[in-house]
Order: structure tokens, then sequence, then C-alpha cells
């Protein structure tokens, strides 16, 4: 994209009341229940592209959650129950009894309705093989590393296949376990690669709250068939303005690319999905231009928020995407 | 050697509960009890040495502990390498202990009186590394204080429980000298003079480079992941008991009885500890709770063949 600053969601957006009432109804059809996905789809896609982005998606409006939603559409996996992922928060985690298997392009329909919808062009997330197997209790592979490789050559491999046939021309990886385990960072690199081997469309990949602050990733990323890393930072950053490294402390991981020569695209984080609190325009501008400083060409920056925003309100995550792009405006309007 | 069996830390809720703790019910406290009972029951029904209360209103093992005097509650950070996350304390003031902690957030009343009970208890130098320390110049005196607030808890407990765990995975990873003998003095201070008996349980890394300096450690047993972990040939117990962590709380694949309770009875033949105890290797939270009320239950058959062997 030749504007400067490119903005994108990064996937999930909370769902309405009125979509969990009729999807959570027994009583209502099957069809009833498609229209009422289509429709929560088409919402967002329109609500995402009044805010000004430059990519969208669908919101993950057909997915319950990144992680169930895909175990629930490939072989060998079976639910097991709920697991504690913070304070009353919990996520269903699955088993692995079988050998993992393609049951089909379970991503494809949306993205068709997205390509279908969307005027701006269409960034489609797909959860990565070393995350699915990590989030998993593994009771069939020998390995971990088994099971990661089976994902990514058998499953996540045949489905980017078919999305980029489709049409995909952005696929964004997400990987949020990629630094979970610092000394299996080397695996998490090779079965990535496995994964996005021969798959014809931009590749991106999405890693957040690492723990770490990306440390472990490096250098083994060095390696990875990526053309970006769309990163979480504004978590950790100050709420001053300014484009001195005490004001943008939470963008030191940038440095990692300079340390280690890495000059690839990098989406940056510039908004906290886990408070309420709305950034202003100036702030986010702040960090966009530190974060070109930091890469040393504003062309390398792509502008995103931490992560999905499905734990806010929709009206907190529209008006944080909606600065998000007025904060890129101000930042296109700065001499670099 | 008599064999006894007991589970640690926080137990998984019930399906019920977690879709009630949704909903926000005006009974959720009675739903909570409810939910805890049944979790003792099955402990007392699968004959556990030791009962536990499930500590299933806990969010995480040190929140209740932002109580004492000087700490504060921080942002969400990652437990160890798991994909569950805790609120990092943080300090802020000089950390001081003002009133009982632990027993106030236990239901006593459900833990059954014919049957002899444990507790949980978190060791300072795990407690101060899992903090975000912005009072203390010396990280030293934070480990030290967190002693003296924790030895104050023990205190408390020394009376009801005839066992503590006490939970230090981040002793694990200790490599030098010093911090070792901070860990040591720290955890001396928590159980000088404790009726009670003390197990050291060490999970979420290797703490096999360091072993045998922690069996010198002030503590009547260590407990030790022996689903990840190998002891280092030639390590004798003596007076030290083991907690043998030979259920794996990490997946959700079932245990053969026979088979672990042959592998732990190599371990014991080969480090002669003091006693033995049965035990998860870390807490079952991590399974959903079918699952840990299938693995209690295995523990306690694994318990039940090597006490047959080896107490003859």
């Amino acid at each position: 994209m030749n504007k400067l600053y490119p903005t994108q969601e990064i996937g999930s957006l909370k769902k309405p009341e009125w979509f969990l009432k009729i999807i959570r109804d027994k009583r209502v059809s099957e069809e009833a229940k498609k229209a009422a996905r289509d429709d929560l789809a088409y919402l967002n896609i329109r609500l995402l592209e009044d805010c000004g982005l430059d990519y969208v998606y669908d919101g993950e409006a057909r997915r319950p959650e990144m992680y169930e939603y895909v175990v629930k559409n490939v072989g060998g996996f079976k639910l097991a129950g709920w697991v504690r992922s913070f304070d009353n928060r919990y996520y269903r985690k699955a088993r692995v009894v079988d050998r993992v298997t393609y049951l089909g392009p379970y991503h494809l329909d949306e993205f068709k309705f997205v390509a279908q919808h969307a005027r701006t062009m269409a960034k489609i997330p797909v959860t990565g093989p070393y995350t699915l197997a990590d989030w998993s209790y593994n009771e069939y592979y020998q390995s971990k590393e088994d099971l990661v490789f089976d994902l990514a050559k058998n499953v996540i491999r045949p489905l980017l296949i078919d999305l980029a046939s489709a049409g995909a021309k952005v696929i964004q990886i997400d990987e949020p376990a990629a630094t979970t385990h610092p000394k299996e960072t080397r695996m998490f690199v090779e079965a990535f690669n496995e994964a996005v081997a021969g798959v014809e469309a931009k590749i991106t990949v999405h890693i957040c709250y690492s723990g770490n602050q990306y440390r472990s990733l490096f250098p083994d990323a060095l390696d990875m068939k990526c053309s970006q890393f769309t990163l979480e930072f504004a978590n950790r950053d100050t709420t001053r303005l300014g484009l001195d490294k005490e004001s943008r402390v939470g963008y030191q991981a940038l440095n990692l690319f300079k340390e280690y020569g890495d000059k690839r695209e990098v989406g940056v984080g510039v908004v906290d999905v886990h408070v309420d609190n709305i950034e202003p325009p100036e702030l986010i501008r702040d960090r966009i231009l530190y974060a070109a400083k930091v890469l040393e060409d504003p062309k390398r920056v792509y502008v995103n928020p931490d992560c999905g925003l499905r734990t806010r309100s929709r009206a907190v995550a529209f008006a944080k995407l909606r600065n998000l792009c007025l904060g890129s405006e101000l930042a296109r309007s700065t001499n670099f | 050697m008599k064999v006894g069996c007991y589970i640690g830390g926080i137990y998984p809720r019930s399906e019920k509960l977690i879709e009630a703790t949704r909903r926000s019910p005006p009974n959720l406290a009675e739903i909570f009890r409810r939910d805890k009972k049944r979790a003792i029951d099955l402990q007392v029904k699968a004959g556990l040495t030791y009962v536990s209360d499930p500590l299933l209103d806990w969010s995480d093992m040190l929140r209740p502990y932002l109580a004492l005097k000087g700490v504060e509650q921080g942002a969400l950070n990652r437990i160890f390498e798991q994909n569950t996350f805790y609120r990092m304390p943080v300090v802020v003031d000089r950390v001081e202990w003002v009133e009982p902690i632990t027993l106030k957030n236990l239901s006593l009343d459900l833990l059954p009186n014919r049957r002899e009970w444990k507790v949980d208890l978190p060791d300072p130098y795990t407690f101060a590394h899992l903090s975000d320390n912005r009072y203390y110049k010396d990280h030293r005196d934070l480990v030290l204080d967190l002693a003296k607030a924790l030895a104050k808890e023990a205190e408390t407990l020394q009376h009801h429980f005839k066992l503590i765990q006490i939970n230090a995975p981040s002793i694990c990873s200790i490599r030098s000298r010093d911090e070792l003998e901070l860990a040591y003095e720290a955890l001396k201070t928590v159980t000088k003079g404790i009726l009670a008996k003390t197990y050291l349980h060490l999970y979420f890394g290797d703490p096999a480079p360091i072993l045998s300096d922690l069996l010198d450690f002030p503590v009547s047993g260590l407990g030790l992941d022996l689903v990840n972990i190998k002891i280092p040939e030639g390590l004798r117990f003596g007076k030290m008991g083991l907690a043998a962590g030979c259920v794996d709380a990490g997946n959700t694949k079932m245990e053969k009885p026979k088979k672990v309770a042959e592998e732990v009875k190599r371990v014991v033949d080969a480090v002669e500890p003091s006693e033995l105890y049965i035990c998860p290797n870390y807490d079952l939270e991590y399974v959903p709770r079918a699952y840990a009320n299938r693995k209690v239950l295995r523990l306690s058959k694994i318990a039940k063949l090597l006490g047959e062997e080896m107490e003859g």
C-alpha cells in the first residue's frame, strides 16, 4: 500500500446482545442464525470502514473464539472443558485424541462474504499451528513438536492455500502463544514456515502479551517467512505526549528490529484493548511517529490496536478505532 | 514406610459455577460453597490423607495476599509458561502483616472434622519474584519483610492444619549462592517453631541443579514435579520427606496407576525419603473439573498400590 501509516484491525469485536440472544436460542432455526451472522458480519465491515480503516475483516462475527472455532472444525480434537484464563474468564480447551486432519476450508465462507462486501482490503486472521498445539492437551502425539508440525503441514497450510486461491491477498497468522515457552521459539518459527510454504499471499503474524516483550523471538524470528509483525505495545506505554524514550517506554521492544537488522514492516499497537480509556489522536500520532523514528523508515509502520477488541464494549472499540485513524492522519501530516 | 496423598493449590471450578460467575446471581456465594463442598467430598471419598479447601474463590494463589499492607493489585501477568494469568502484586510501601489473611479466605466450616487438614501458603522468595517492587531499594529487604508477614500467617494456620504446603516455583530457577541463601533465610523465618509439617513444592521449572542444597532447607519435605523433571542420581533425602508430583495437572491424559506406582517406587528406592506423599505436580486447575476429579481418584489409587507394597 502506497499510503503512509496504513491502518488495520486485528480481528475480533465484541458480539452484541441481540446477536447472542439469537445464536443461543434453541428455538431459532439454523437459517435465521445464519442470517444473523451475515447481518453482524456486514455491520462490522461497514462500521470498521466508517472508522477509516484501510484493512478490515468482519470482527470474527462467525467465530465464538479464535481457538474453539478452529478445534471444532479440525479432525482429531475433542473439547475437554473450561480452563481459567484469568479471574472469572475461562476458555474451552480441547484434547488431541487422534491424528489432526483438515476437514475443509473452515474460514472460506466467511472470507468470501467479507471479500464480497468490503470496499477496502480484506485481511483474514487465521489461528496458527503453534498456538493451536500449545493451547491443547496432547494425548495422541509422541511429542508437542510432532503435533505442531502435523498441524502446520496438514491443516493450516491447506487452509491458507484454499484461502489464497479464493482471493485472500493478506493473511494474518495469529500466534499469541509464540513467546510462551522461550525454549520452543525455534519450533514455533519452523512450524510457521511450514504452514506458509507455497502460499501466494502477503503473510503477517500477530503475537501478543508475551511477558518478555518479544525478546525471546529473536534471533529465530529473522528466519520467519512473513512480511509483517503485528505486535502490542500501547498497554505498556505512558499516556504522555512526546517522542522521547521515557514517554514512549512501551515501544522499546521495537529496538529489537534495529538490533537484529530486521527491515520488515511492523504493525504497531497504538491503543490498549484492556482499558476503556479512549486514547486521543495526538497520543496515537506520537506513538506512530516514535515507531517510525526507531524503525528509521515510516513506510515500515502499519497502525493497529494492540490486539482484538472483543473485551471492550462496541462503543469503546469503535471510538478507539476512529481515533486510531485520526491519529494516523495527524502522523501523515507531520514531517518525518 | 507409610504412603499418604494430598492435592494442593487451586482446584478447577465446575461448569455450573463458571456459568454462574458470568450471570452473578444473588446466591452466587452459596453456589461457590456448594461447589467447594462437592470438591471436598471427593477428597474424602478418595481417601486423601489431608483434606484441603479447594480455593475455588481464589482468582490466583497470590490474590488474597494483596491485603498485606504495602501491596496493591497490578496488571495481568502470565503464570510462568501457562496460558493463565495472575494479577501482579505491586509493592508500593513497606510490607507489613496486619491481620490473618489465609484463614479469612478459607471455608473451614466445610472441612470435615474427622479428617486432618492441609493448607497452601506462598513462599516469600516466590512472592517477591512475582511482584513488581516499586518501594524497596534492595530486593533482599522485600523478600525478608514478606517472610515476616508470611510467618505470621503460618502461626495462625499451624493450630488448624497438620500440613502447610509452601508453593515455591520461583526457587526452581535459582542458580546463584546468594539467592539460594536468601530463599533459605526467608523460609526459615516462615517455618521456625511451626507445629505443622511444612512441604516446599517446586514446579514450573527444574530444581535439579540445586536439589542437593534444597535438601538442607528448613522444611519437612520437598514436593517435586516428577512428570517433568528427573532427580539427579546419588541424592539421598535422609530426614526429608518427598511429595511425589506424579499425576500430571498439565494434561487430561489419565495416568495408569500401576505404571506410575512402579516409577515412583524406583525414585523412592533411589532417594530414600523419610516419608512419601503422592500428589499432582501442581494445581489441578489447569485441567477441566471432570478430569481433575478423575485424577484425584487415580492419585489415591497410586498411593494405595504403593502403600500395599511399601507398608508390607
